[in-house]
Formats: structure tokens, sequence, C-alpha cells
């Protein structure tokens, strides 16, 4: 066995190999020093993480509370900057309760995160709940920011009813659709909702009215809010007897309607109702004495014809993909009023 | 032929090798021990806004610090976002672009994009982090939410200089390799480049002999002596015939 010849062969390889790996190693590959493309953004998801909408939420609420209860130009100003829509409506009334910052060193009254509007587009929301400055009501907060150079302000603020519940949001990574006055019914098969967010607050509200209320088998009116009003009127009225007669009006304001679609598919809704109430006095009567609370909103303590009340109701619906569109959250503000 | 192979693929190596020492050597120094690999920029005078994008923050993983000087008397702002939510807040602004970095001159490489005036950014919320401070500021992207975009806007004066700096201490150990294998490559192909001779007791087969030695003449045989033709008795007297040997 010639054994020279084998071991020539071997020298020969090495070298060809040696170089091989040198000219692959040589080239200084993005591999071998840790470059690698830059991951691509998803467009899906919230795009904000909770720990920043939390603080975007308590920045925004303190600021609207230290807002509204300011009087001239330059608390004007300041609820201009930190509130929009129907909470911008209210504030300017006067009438709204002002809910007092939050307490830093406390955690009692941090907002709590529901929700965050999904995509990368504008506008975008959050859904926040924090108890009011008493610790009685759960209030449930809807900020916006309208463009990308816009910060968040407060949009809707309203209570919700006692043993009210909301279905949960889902993931607040994976955002929850925003629903706006445009949202209609023509969604895709199988995530449609029972009535569009406009005509659900229409309907509502036409529901509420006094004495001849419309009733919708879309809309149920057994919720402490619709339940109280009619309770109310009715013993208004029965007190008032044939002396005056009162009706009631409830128009849906939907221009700053604002929602998110819920992971059950509902829609959680937040809208405006401006309710006129309308006391005639009646031909037997010479003229109606006015409680303590009409004399001050008409400033007269006397009626001959009749007196006119505006109040402005912010109210939260549920509408459902199935079943009857139902109040959650809603409170009345006497905003003004006449008397004649 | 086989030589000529051999001495090409020598001459190869050793080019290889010295080329890889001296790339190896070089980053090593400029890197030093922790790795950190800094690049600079000045931009043009009036520079007020500076994005630096995915494609050169979020390439390497390792957290990289972005400082920012502006002019005397000067305030700079920094802030992170998403790609599309700072692009969004930017719009059309004027922006100095930084595009990508030079290894050889240790320089950030920029474009100028945009035409419209920029509008403070400071007050958006789509900022994941943002700092303010008077004459210089930095900000560390770590990698855990990328893709993300970094701003720099002057919100007073302009800004004079920025830097990068990735730090990652692969790099270094990488170049320090890349070293010795130059020199390993350099030494081999030197070695293949030199040619070998034989030494004794190595087995010399295949070997060409150093030298042929001629074969000895042959000898030519000693005369063998013819016998004498022996005559019958002859009286020495009467015979006239010479005897020949």
């Amino acid at each position: 066995m010639n054994t020279t010849g084998r071991g020539g062969l071997v020298r020969r390889l090495i070298p060809v190999i040696l170089t091989v790996l040198a000219l692959g190693g040589c080239g200084v590959s993005d591999a071998l020093v840790g470059v690698h493309p830059a991951p691509v953004e998803s467009p899906q998801g919230a795009p904000l993480d909770a720990d920043a909408a939390a603080a975007i939420a308590t920045r925004v609420l303190d600021e609207a509370a230290a807002a509204i209860a300011g009087k001239g130009k330059t608390a004007a100003a300041a609820r201009a900057a930190a509130m929009g829509g129907d909470a911008l409506v209210l504030a300017g009334t006067g009438k709204a309760s002002a809910d007092a910052p939050a307490d830093p060193l406390s955690t009692a009254r941090e907002p709590q995160v529901l929700a965050i509007s999904a995509g990368r587009e504008w506008p975008r929301a959050i859904l926040a709940a924090r108890l009011d400055s008493d610790g009685a009501r759960q209030m449930l907060h809807v900020l916006v920011s309208a463009s990308a150079v816009e910060p968040f302000k407060l949009v809707a603020s309203t209570p919700m009813l006692p043993g009210a519940q909301l279905p949960a949001a889902g993931d607040l990574a994976a955002g929850a659709p925003l629903v706006s006055a445009a949202t209609t019914l023509k969604v895709p098969a199988g995530s449609g909702l029972t009535l569009a967010p406009v005509q659900a607050a229409q309907a509502y509200a036409a529901a509420l009215a006094v004495p001849a209320p419309k009733a919708n088998p879309a809309v149920s009116v057994k919720d402490s809010f619709a339940t109280t009003l009619a309770t109310t009127a009715a013993a208004q009225n029965k007190a008032l007897a044939k002396l005056a007669t009162l009706t009631q009006t409830h128009v849906a304001a939907t221009k700053n309607l604002v929602g998110f679609r819920l992971a059950d598919g509902s829609a959680v809704v937040f809208t405006l109702l401006t309710r006129t109430d309308t006391i005639k006095v009646g031909a037997g009567a010479k003229e109606i004495v006015l409680p303590a609370e009409y004399k001050a909103i008409t400033g007269k303590a006397k009626a001959t014809k009749a007196v006119t009340l505006t109040s402005l109701e912010p109210v939260i619906l549920l509408v459902p993909s199935a079943g009857a569109v139902t109040a959650i959250g809603a409170e009345e503000i006497l905003v003004s009023g006449k008397a004649s | 032929m086989l030589i000529v192979v051999k001495r090409v693929i020598g001459a190869l190596m050793a080019l290889a090798g010295v080329a890889l020492t001296a790339l190896g050597a070089w980053f090593a120094t400029q890197l030093g021990g922790e790795g950190v690999a800094r690049f600079q920029v000045t931009p043009s005078s009036g520079t007020s806004l500076i994005v630096l994008r995915p494609d050169l923050l979020n390439r390497v993983p390792s957290p990289v610090q972005i400082s920012a000087t502006t002019t005397a008397g000067g305030t700079v702002w920094i802030g992170r976002a998403g790609p599309s939510d700072a692009s969004a807040a930017l719009g059309s602004a004027k922006v100095l672009d930084v595009t990508g970095v030079a290894v050889r001159e240790w320089t950030l490489l920029t474009s100028t994009t945009g035409t419209s005036a920029a509008k403070p950014l400071g007050g958006a919320d789509l900022w994941r982090e943002q700092t303010t401070a008077q004459s210089s500021a930095d900000i560390t992207i770590t990698q855990d939410h990328a893709p993300e975009t970094v701003v720099i806007q002057a919100t007073k004066g302009s800004i004079s200089s920025l830097t990068a700096v990735w730090t990652r201490k692969t790099w270094f150990v990488e170049s320090v390799v890349a070293l010795i294998v130059g020199v390993f490559l350099a030494v081999a192909g030197g070695l293949l480049l030199i040619p070998r001779r034989e030494h004794a007791g190595t087995p010399a087969a295949e070997a060409e002999p150093a030298l042929v030695a001629e074969p000895a003449p042959v000898a030519k045989p000693a005369p063998v002596a013819e016998p004498v033709a022996v005559a019958d008795t002859v009286d020495p007297a009467e015979s006239t015939s010479e005897v020949t040997p």
C-alpha cells in the first residue's frame, strides 16, 4: 500500500479548505456583526400601552377638574385646552359639577383604563373609569386626541347608574374599534349592532318623552334613570293636577357622539340629550309658585303662563349586537330656564 | 502544475490573512475593549429638526444612545415614538434625516427632506418618552419597543452636533478573532509559498535522485596466452624456423 500517496492528497486538500473558509469569513457579513433588518411596525393594535394611557388619563382628568371651576376668559381658555366635545359643552354652562383633581399621593382615585382605540390613525380615544371626588359614583370618561399634534382632551364624563355593568372591552393591547356619529349598520356581517349609535340615542330620547313616550322594541327604558324620570314626571303632574300640565321632551344631540366596540360585539356610546320641561299654567290657575331651584334658574318666583326649563343629560348607552339598547349611565344638569 | 496551484492558493491565503489581520487590528483599536462604535455629524447651520428612523436605530440588538447639542443658549427636545406616529407629527416639515453610518470615518450620513416649517412637537401625546434640556440632551433606545423613531428639535437655537453610540462588546471580540485568524491565514499562506526541501531519514518516495553515477567501465579481460605449439623432438642445430610466442 502506498501511504505517501494518501498523505499527499490530504495535504493538498487542507489549503483548499482553509482558503474557502478564509475567503468566506473575510467578507464582513451583516450576520457576523449582528446587523439585521429593522422590524416592521404593526398597523394593528392599540397605539398606546396601558401605562401610557393611564398617565395621559390622570393628567387630562386632573387638568379638566381644575379648569371646570374657574370663571372668566382665562378659565375658559383652560377648559378649551383640557376639554372638548360634550364635556366642554357641559363645562361651558357653568353648571357641571366640578370633580376635584386626584391626590397624587393616593392610589384610590387612579384612573383605570378600560379601552384604547385600535389602529394607528386619528382620532384616538381612551376610555377610563375613576371614582368621583366623593368616592360615591363610578365615573366613565372618554378622552380623545383629534390629530397627531393635538394632545388628548376630555370629551365625555358621565356617572354610571347604580348597579349598571359595562362589558369588557377585551385586551387593551389589541385595542377597541372606535365608534362615532358616522358609524352605521353597514359593518361586516355578524358583527353589527341592533341600532346604529345615532339611531339608538334618538330612539332612547323619544322613549323618555312625557306624556307620550314613543316606545321602541329595540330600546329599553327600564333603567333607573328613565324610571326616575317617569316617576318624577308623573308625581309632578299629579301635584299640579288641573292647575298646570307638564310636558317633557328629550332630543338627542349626537354631534359629539363617541364610543367603543366591546369584546362581546356590543358598543358603549357616550352622547348628550337635551331635555325641555314645559309647565303650562292651566286656565283654572292664576299663577304657579316656583320652587327655589326653579326660582334660582329663572330669576322669578312665580309664573302666570309657562315655565320652560332646559337640562342637559349626558348618557351612556349600551348598544348590543342583539337585544335592546339600555342606558348604563346618565345624569341631568339643569342649565337654564325662563318663566313667563 | 500542482506546485503552481499550491502557490496560487498560498498567495490568496496570505493576502486574505494580511487583510483580515489589518481589519481586525483596526476595529479592535477603534472600538476598544467595550466595543463602542461612536458616529457623529455636525449639521449645517440653522438645522433645528433631526430624525433618526428604525433603519438606523433598530438594526443591531444593542442599546443606542443618541445625544444632541445645540448652539450656545439653545434648548433641545428629544422624543421617541412609533415610526408612523412620528411621521404623522412631522408631516411635511423640513428635517435632517439620518440615513446611515460611514464606518471608516465614523460619521452619520444625512439627507434633507421636507419643506415646511416645524411646529413644536412636545405637546403631542404620541411620544413614548421625551426630554427637554438646555444645551444638550440624550436618549437611549433599548430595542424593547422597536421599531421606533427618534426626533430631535431645537426649540431654541439650532442643533450643532449629533452623536449616536452603539455599545456591543461582541464586536471587539470578533475583531480580535479576525486578527488571530488573519495571522493564521497569512502564516499558512506563506508556508505554502515557500519551496519544500528533502530531509534525512524521510522517505524519498517519488524524489528525483541527486546524482546518477555512471556505471564503472567494464575491464577488458586479461589476454589469454595462446598455447605454444610443441614441436616434436627437433635438433636445435638443424631447425631454422623461428619460434614465436
